[in-house]
């Protein structure tokens, strides 16, 4: 009697304490499988416990014909709830599963979303930069203009022969030779400065780029295959924004592309450069449109996108002195060929 | 059309099977004599037992059992374990037992005759309380410290 009672009050303090860590971790799988686990238990102690009381009972009140009569039931219901205590048992290994899938995928966004503020930083830097090379080299155009009218203003007062002023006029187109010199040099050096840039392998942002889009595919059942050249193709540029603009070739293919197709992707060392080669087999892409499709704000998708995605990365890809080709035979597919110039690391 | 394919099939099926099974044989449901009982509740013990060892596993590989209160669970779960296999040996000696051995006799309890080691088994065998109160209270134990400590239920995998 004494450890029937005992079990039915344990089990119970049990459910309780499981219902305690279910508020303070709402959703949480596990806390919800203790709760479930603990309600088991106290299933089984009523059942085993509940038995041995009435049974206790019974004889005692003389009534062992009534413990016969309910005995078997008692023990139908105690083996029914083995069976389900042993089954929520066995559910731990699910939970677990569940709980690893949620990492794996916890991992996943994680990156992603560090991959994303790191590129956001890096465009806002570029954006930036370029934005201040811009309006410096248009201060340089604004100043050379005043500059070289002072000096032929000053050229054509000397040749008038105004001896006294001659030093003074000459001062001053020394002077205005020399600004109109620093300004040639400051425009001449003022290229588009590469913010960040290093030495980048191709295989590898490739590989990267796929990996960032290859739950898009998968989605849909597509296939993405990576001719990786044997080859290290090294080249000189911004990891993030190479990167962004693969993502966004293999993203736009992906979108294309009807279920379970195929994408290709090769990259290798051609007379051209660093090759990289994005091929589907989707339904291609009117010739209309192909002529369009680099310009800022064009877009076959009124209302869904912006139509700049393209425009960046045939911008982003400039800005490594590369270039993007994109061809479309009509009903076989597209073919997008990126370049970068080779780079090879002195040793 | 198809589906008018399926339903005439089904239907000569059902017709063939009224034809094969008259009222004389007809065993349509399967009867459950006397020793089915014991059977069942024998393999719903093995069953429990089965599951909770592979609990046990499962925790000790996914590190738990390193934890406070998960340690405490897990040997809980391994009494409940014992308290199985101790069950199971109990109700096999019960079946050993001639149903002589234990009257009632017109008192309030049933009295055993303790005439052999059969019946001496049957008697420790049924102190499996000793076994399954612990085990219970150890789950118990495991449960309250976890309640208390909220960094004991994982946000991760170990």
């Amino acid at each position: 009697m004494l450890g029937s009672s005992l079990m039915i009050l344990i089990s119970a303090g049990c459910l309780v304490h499981a219902r305690r860590i279910l508020l303070t971790h709402v959703q949480h799988p596990l806390a919800r499988y203790l709760v479930w686990f603990t309600y088991a238990l106290l299933i089984f102690a009523v059942s085993r416990s509940f038995g041995h009381i009435l049974k206790h009972i019974l004889y005692f009140l003389d009534m062992n014909w009534l413990w016969r009569e309910i005995s078997p039931v008692s023990g139908a219901i105690n083996s029914i709830s083995f069976i389900i205590i042993a089954s929520v048992t066995l559910f731990f290994g699910n939970i677990y599963d569940i709980m690893v899938q949620m990492l794996k995928d916890r991992k996943r966004i994680e990156q992603t979303s560090k991959e994303i503020l790191k590129l956001t930083n890096d465009l806002e830097n570029i954006i930036s930069e370029r934005s201040k090379a811009e309006m410096s080299l248009k201060l340089a155009h604004e100043i050379r203009n005043p500059v070289m009218v002072i000096g032929g203003m000053v050229r054509s007062l000397l040749k008038k022969g105004d001896d006294t002023r001659a030093p003074q006029f000459q001062a001053i187109l020394d002077e205005a030779q020399r600004l109109n010199e620093l300004v040639a040099n400051f425009e001449k050096n003022m290229i588009l400065p590469q913010i960040h840039y290093t030495q980048l392998e191709l295989n590898t942002l490739t590989e990267e780029a796929i990996e960032l889009v290859r739950p898009l595919a998968e989605q849909k059942k597509q296939v993405i295959l990576l001719n990786r050249s044997p080859l290290n193709l090294f080249f000189y540029g911004n990891r993030q924004t190479v990167i962004m603009a693969i993502k966004h070739i293999i993203g736009n293919a992906i979108e294309a592309c009807p279920e379970a197709a195929t994408i290709e992707i090769t990259t290798d060392l051609t007379e051209k450069g660093n090759t990289l080669i994005i091929e589907d087999n989707g339904p291609g892409i009117a010739p209309e449109m192909l002529e369009h499709i680099f310009e800022p704000f064009y877009t076959t998708q009124k209302g869904k996108t912006t139509g700049l995605g393209l425009a960046y990365v045939k911008q982003i890809i400039e800005d490594h002195r590369g270039s993007i080709h994109i061809s479309s035979p009509e009903g076989k597919g597209t073919v997008v060929r990126i370049y970068f110039p080779a780079y090879y690391p002195i040793k | 059309m198809m589906q008018i394919h399926k339903s005439s099939t089904t239907t000569i099926l059902f017709c063939c099977s009224l034809l094969c099974l008259t009222s004389t044989d007809a065993n349509a449901f399967q009867t459950h004599g006397n020793p089915e009982g014991i059977y069942v509740h024998q393999a719903a013990h093995l069953f429990f037992a089965a599951s909770c060892t592979l609990l046990h596993r499962q925790l000790q590989k996914s590190g738990f059992l390193d934890m406070d209160g998960w340690h405490s669970i897990g040997n809980g779960i391994f009494w409940l374990i014992l308290w199985n296999i101790w069950t199971i040996t109990g109700h096999t000696i019960e079946e050993l037992l001639p149903g002589a051995n234990i009257t009632t006799d017109g008192s309030h309890t049933p009295i055993i005759y303790l005439d052999s080691w059969v019946a001496w088994a049957y008697v420790v065998f049924k102190c499996d309380h000793l076994l399954c109160v612990p085990g219970m209270y150890l789950i118990y134990k495991g449960v309250k410290k976890i309640a208390a400590s909220p960094d004991l239920i994982p946000r991760f995998p170990l």
